[in-house]
């Protein structure tokens, strides 16, 4: 078994197609809500804004 | 390297780019497997992530032209093949780009997202293009690349899964709005490949 074979990696028949369709509404409320900008002290600091943190500095 | 070239181009040559909410396109697949899994490989085990944390994000990367790259993934940081997709962009989007490139790779663990943002900066890189590569995630995993009409994050125009290997590459602006879910499973690699205009003609 090569070091390759170890491990898993996506095949074809894993890829769903590229674009998803959201059509349950709390399913969509729950997205626009991780991807909301927060401000403040309350700020998550895992919400990462590339606006005013670019990675590529 | 030709070859490799030609491999890792051929899927974003003659890409349609979108006009509307901003110049985007967005390709199924552009590195072929083997590359692919090479990359995923070394991204996994070997490369120098670091950990930024500030006091208002945290986030792993590294610039690939910093790194000591195994010689199954030397190809990425060839001279000829980023020539090569410096140009394959420029015809994408009608621009002409400088000669530098930036290469950041960045690494999303579990409960990390990417809030809302455009990227734009003036003076700044104008075009972007988005690699994937990861050990396929589910849609449960989340981790989703949003692209919206507006700043307001209810405003989506598309939504697309993480599938590893494909790519997003847009012009960056005022109004390219696009963010990254929550990660809720797995690691969502992304190469992060930036150009800078020096002549585009077309008012994004």
């Amino acid at each position: 078994m090569t070091y390759r074979d170890q491990r898993r990696f996506p095949t074809e028949a894993d890829i769903a197609p590229r674009s998803l369709e959201v059509t349950h509404c709390v399913a969509l409320a729950r997205l626009i809500e991780e991807v909301r900008l927060a401000t403040g002290p309350e700020a998550d600091i895992t919400a990462y804004n590339r606006t005013y943190h670019r990675h590529n500095r | 390297m030709v070859a490799v070239a030609q491999r890792v181009g051929i899927a974003i040559d003659g890409v349609s780019v979108v006009a509307a909410p901003f110049a985007h396109f967005a390709v199924e697949r552009c590195l072929a497997p083997e590359l692919e899994i090479d990359l995923i490989a070394w991204l996994e085990d070997d490369a120098p992530w670091r950990l930024v944390e500030t006091d208002f994000y945290e986030q792993y990367e590294f610039s690939a032209f910093d790194a000591e790259l195994p010689a199954s993934c030397a190809w990425l940081v060839d001279k000829d093949l980023l020539a090569g997709l410096r140009e394959t962009m420029e015809r994408a989007f009608g621009c002409e780009f400088e000669d530098r490139i930036t290469l950041v790779a960045h690494k999303l663990l579990p409960g990390q997202r990417i809030a809302i943002h455009n990227d734009y900066l003036a003076g700044e890189e104008t075009h972007r293009l988005t690699v994937q590569l990861n050990h396929g995630l589910s849609d449960a995993d989340g981790g989703f690349f949003m692209l919206f009409n507006s700043s307001d994050p209810a405003d989506i125009y598309q939504v697309l899964r993480p599938v590893s290997a494909s790519a997003v590459g847009f012009a960056i602006g005022a109004n390219s709005y696009h963010a990254v879910s929550q990660l809720h499973g797995g690691t969502r690699y992304t190469l992060v490949i930036s150009f800078y205009a020096t002549d585009c003609g077309i008012e994004y």
